[in-house]
């Protein structure tokens, strides 16, 4: 029997966790599909690692309900609950080989030696590290740590995976080539996943779909496209990728018209209950500006260049526009030397392309 | 035969076999630990008849296993609401309580006892007794003055040590750490014994010929027994206030290493210098063997001395030593509230 | 003293290449590169640990093979052997070992329940302080207090008798006797346990009873599998460190059973006050073999304690 495409594997009922006088989850609703890579992005103390804790079992959730394909685990033991977990400190048994770790769970369920024995073989071919078996943790480098830590969650064929930062204590290219084989582990075993990180990039580049968290509260739920151009709150615009602000006033408030800096044209939208000669914040990504004149753009500004940062193959602008600055990258071009300082320059970009954003 | 029946009796051997391998050894651990060496063939003959006694039994529950095992089966719910009550039992909570009995015990049974002294109620004529006694006061007193004496003296060849060590002399610090390392491994009373025969009064250092000579032998006894302690403090202390920084900038400024010494390193290090002093007393206040072998009018030796000839004033010195002990950790404790915190600093 | 501090000063003053270097290789490799003024520093600690701490041990070493008449002989480690002087060591192999055994159990117990057993913070860090204390309050108001409570007029003793009709002495129980000595010297391994074991409990990362959790671990097959093996090392080695401070401690043992429990030490403190063997090589012999001991059963609690730490990295 197939199982149906996009069923519904892991679903989270008005979750709330309460230290003392502290509420760390204040009501989190979130369904997720099986097979599906999902990311809990935010800065410290939103919440994520707590509601990835809540999944695992090792926090109560003080009210809500946590149901995996329909049945509510809320009140099963962490031990219980079949779910491989990766921690960020790798978490290897320090007194075990690399063998004996992976063999770990297999060896609890009761599984006969010679069995094990090749799961481990097959768990050691998935993460590269064939050969490794007898090694002991400290002998071995972080990033080879994680793998083995990885190994050993998914070897007793859990129905879930999840990761508590795993990245964060490793360098930064490890970091990279890492998160990579992880995803495409994944996708190779078709299991559900949720990733908890604070590195907006890492959330980006491997999750199917993200959860932005801040204080608590879940502000978005979509996929890396939504959540980067279609950010449903100023905060998810800030923390996912560069934001430029600019300040202006709102001119009709029925024909949707502000200016900024001088310069007056139409946007999409405008929040409810807003009036003539209130003052409005445009907000818009970096990509949106072109420098130059416009081709076809319908928003014109002129400046001065404040800074100038050449990156090799991107050149990053700051540009003062008088009460305003906005930041915009531009690509190297062999033939041309990047603008100077205090050089006056256009800058133009779509009115489509700004976001008004509620806080 | 059915095979899953064989299995059974496997199980069943194995078990009992390692049940009654594990009994028989403790049993002989403990025969052995209570028999003097007269005594120890007897031991062995009563451990051998206790394997006898082992092996039949695991031979009776051998055969049995198969019933065994399907009275085990059916008391499962029973076993389950056992499990379930027993873990409702806050263990540690118990731990904790019957360890804390066993240290606070002794503690009430002394105060108790010292207060017994008068055949009906309790008074406190037991304390009066010791204080005013004159043999109290004057061995109090010689203790105190001798557990100052090891603490300047401690001090004195501590300190400047710890800063060399750590400033300039980091190499020697292996030779440094096995130094602190030997009173710990070599027991007080073989320390004594050494000082009598080396400084006695054929040696060079005729030491325990004379009265003060014999004073500064226990003092320096007392320098070496609470020297580990002292060093470990005032190193703590050195490295919570950056000692290298420290002596940089007062170089700079002019000052030469005495001054640095005395008049920057060590008030910031006060506080390591009067927990390293506290210890010392404790170590001081108590000690019998060294002081008694010294033939010195120490307060240890005092102690024992009532406790050889009186009921009821031992258990107050008993009360009193342990309040002294208690103050000075207290003061240790409340020092380590004042001591200077820095972002170096590694608990 | 001025002398010296001219010196000090010259030094410090100096820039910092001036030294003594030895170049390469040899003895003083260590001390290449080291103004002899910074050895003033240490030097007062150095002389004092030689004159006061290693001349005194190995000048009884060295007694240990000096017969009566002043000459070289093993004969002294020989009469080591007599049954009066094998029995001592028997007696004080068993105290120690007894002590530091139970000493050991308990202590774990405790520091389990207390650091790992979700107590609130304040029962852990009371618990550390008074063992802190505790370890140190050994010697004659130990024996004092144990007599106090377990003794025949003892608190214990007459409440048991006034309020269950139960007479320990009458049962065969005496605080002076083995196992009375036993329980007594428990009042300062106990805490000194616990002191030593907190940080390697301590170092039993919540991450790796979560993990073993995961994997679909009791509570119990992690302590069998992870909890125990790890802390294996450190319990082995402390049991030898609490072996030797229980050999080598007399205060408690001459206060509580006098000469009847003839430990070593007493048998020492006796040959020390009035020779009565009537052979000071002999008493010689006797430190010898203690220091033997002790420094033996020292040097594998510090060999372990060095290996676990690698492996806790």
């Amino acid at each position: 029997m197939e199982e149906p495409h996009n069923a519904e594997f892991l679903r989270i009922e008005n979750l709330v966790k309460t230290f003392g006088s502290n509420t760390v989850v204040k009501g989190a609703n979130l369904a997720v599909e099986r097979g599906e890579f999902v990311t809990l992005l935010g800065p410290s103390g939103c919440g994520k690692t707590t509601i990835l804790r809540m999944i695992a079992g090792f926090e109560r959730p003080t009210s809500g309900n946590i149901l995996v394909e329909g049945k509510d685990i809320t009140p099963l033991a962490p031990n219980q609950r079949k779910v491989g977990m990766v921690f960020q400190a790798y978490a290897l048994f320090p007194n075990m080989n690399v063998e004996d770790n992976v063999a770990f769970g297999l060896k609890i369920a009761g599984m006969p030696a010679e069995q094990r024995r090749a799961r481990v073989d097959e768990m050691l071919k998935l993460i590269g590290l064939t050969g490794f078996g007898k090694r002991f943790p400290f002998e071995m480098s972080g990033g080879q740590q994680q793998r083995v830590a990885l190994a050993r969650a998914l070897a007793p064929k859990p129905r879930m995976l999840l990761l508590d930062e795993p990245l964060s204590a490793l360098d930064a290219k490890i970091r990279v080539s890492l998160r990579q084989e992880i995803r495409s582990i994944q996708r190779d075993l078709g299991i559900t996943t949720i990733f908890v990180t604070h590195d907006q990039e890492e959330a980006l580049s491997i999750s199917d779909r993200i959860v932005v968290m801040s204080a608590g509260n879940i502000e978005q739920f979509g996929t890396p496209f939504e959540v980067y151009n279609r950010p449903s709150t100023k905060f998810v615009a800030t923390f996912v990728g560069t934001l430029n602000t600019l300040n202006g006033k709102i001119v009709n408030a029925a024909e949707r018209s502000v200016s900024v800096e001088g310069q007056v044209f139409k946007v999409a939208n405008l929040p409810g209950g807003a009036t003539d000669n209130a003052s409005l914040s445009l907000t818009m990504r970096p990509e949106a500006v072109s420098l130059g004149a416009p081709n076809g753009q319908d928003v014109v500004l002129s400046g001065k260049v404040k800074e100038v940062s050449f990156l090799g193959s991107v050149i990053r602008l700051r540009v003062d526009l008088g009460d305003n600055s906005v930041s915009l990258d531009t690509f190297n071009d062999t033939s041309t030397p990047p603008p100077a300082l205090d050089e006056k320059v256009t800058v133009s970009l779509y009115s489509s392309d700004i976001m008004i954003l509620p806080n | 035969m059915n095979p899953s029946l064989i299995a059974i009796w496997q199980k069943g051997f194995f078990r009992a076999a390692t049940a009654g391998v594990v009994y028989v050894v403790a049993d002989l651990v403990v025969r052995l630990l209570e028999s003097n060496l007269d005594e120890i063939v007897d031991a062995l003959v009563a451990t051998l008849h206790d394997l006898l006694v082992v092996v039949a039994i695991a031979v009776v529950v051998t055969v049995f296993s198969p019933v065994i095992a399907r009275v085990w089966a059916a008391t499962a719910t029973f076993r389950a609401a056992v499990v379930k009550v027993g873990a409702k039992v806050p263990w540690p909570w118990v731990a904790f309580a019957i360890g804390a009995i066993y240290f606070f015990l002794p503690l009430a049974a002394t105060f108790e006892f010292s207060l017994r002294i008068q055949r009906t109620g309790y008074s406190f004529l037991a304390y009066t007794n010791v204080l005013q006694s004159p043999a109290f006061q004057q061995t109090f007193t010689y203790s105190i003055l001798v557990g100052i004496a090891a603490i300047v003296v401690g001090l004195l060849i501590v300190v400047p040590a710890a800063y060399f060590v750590r400033l300039r002399a980091p190499q020697l610090r292996p030779i440094i750490e096995f130094v602190t390392l030997l009173p710990l491994i070599i027991p007080p009373i073989i320390l004594v014994f050494g000082y009598i025969r080396l400084y006695s009064s054929s040696s060079i250092l005729p030491l325990t010929n004379s009265d003060v000579g014999t004073n500064i032998l226990l003092t320096l006894a007392y320098v070496a027994l609470a020297m580990p302690y002292m060093y470990r403090a005032v190193d703590t202390g050195l490295r919570t206030i950056d000692v290298q920084t420290l002596t940089e900038a007062a170089n700079i400024l002019g000052a030469n290493t005495a001054t640095i010494l005395i008049r920057v390193i060590f008030p910031n290090i006060i506080v390591a210098v009067l927990s390293g002093a506290f210890l010392t007393l404790a170590i001081v206040i108590g000690e019998f063997t060294v002081a008694s072998l010294l033939n010195r009018p120490a307060f240890g030796v005092y102690m024992q001395n009532v406790g050889a000839n009186r009921a009821f004033e031992p258990a107050a010195l008993a009360v009193i030593s342990f309040i002294i002990t208690w103050a000075a950790m207290g003061m240790i404790q409340l020092l380590a509230r004042f001591a200077p915190k820095t972002a170096a600093r590694t608990d | 003293m001025s002398n010296s501090t001219d010196t000090l000063v010259a030094n410090t003053a100096a820039p910092a290449s001036a030294g003594v270097a030895s170049s390469s290789g040899g003895p003083l490799h260590a001390f290449a590169g080291v103004r002899w003024g910074d050895y003033l520093g240490v030097a007062p600690f150095l002389i004092f640990a030689i004159l006061f701490l290693i001349v005194p041990t190995a000048f009884l070493v060295v007694g240990a093979f000096i017969g009566r008449d002043g000459s070289f002989t093993f004969q002294n480690i020989i009469d080591l052997g007599t049954p009066q002087i094998v029995s001592s060591f028997w007696i004080s192999i068993r105290v120690s070992a007894a002590s530091a055994v139970v000493g050991a159990a308990i202590g774990l117990i405790v520091a389990l329940a207390v650091i790992r057993g979700r107590l609130p913070e304040v029962v852990r860090s009371t618990v550390l302080t008074f063992s802190g204390v505790a370890s140190n309050f050994a010697g004659i108001p130990l024996a004092f207090a144990f007599i106090s409570t377990l003794g025949r007029l003892g608190l214990v003793t007459v409440v048991l008798k006034a309020a269950f009709g139960f007479d320990m002495y009458r049962a065969g129980f005496n605080i002076l006797s083995f196992w009375g000595l036993t329980l007594t010297y428990c009042y300062f391994q106990i805490p000194l346990m616990i002191l030593i074991i907190a940080p390697a409990i301590d170092g039993l990362k919540k991450e790796w009873s979560e993990a073993a959790a995961t994997l679909g671990a009791t509570p119990s097959q992690f302590w069998r599998y992870v909890g125990l093996p790890v802390l294996w090392p450190n319990l082995l080695g402390t049991l030898s460190l609490l072996f030797a401070n229980a050999f080598g401690a007399i205060a408690t043992a001459y206060a509580l059973t006098g000469s009847s429990l003839n430990i070593v030490p007493i048998l020492l403190y006796a040959q020390i006050r009035g020779d009565v063997l009537n052979n000071p090589g002999l008493g010689a012999a006797l430190a010898l073999g203690m220091i033997v001991i002790t420094a033996l059963a020292n040097i594998v609690y510090l060999v372990i304690r060095a290996r676990a730490e690698r492996w806790l990295k």
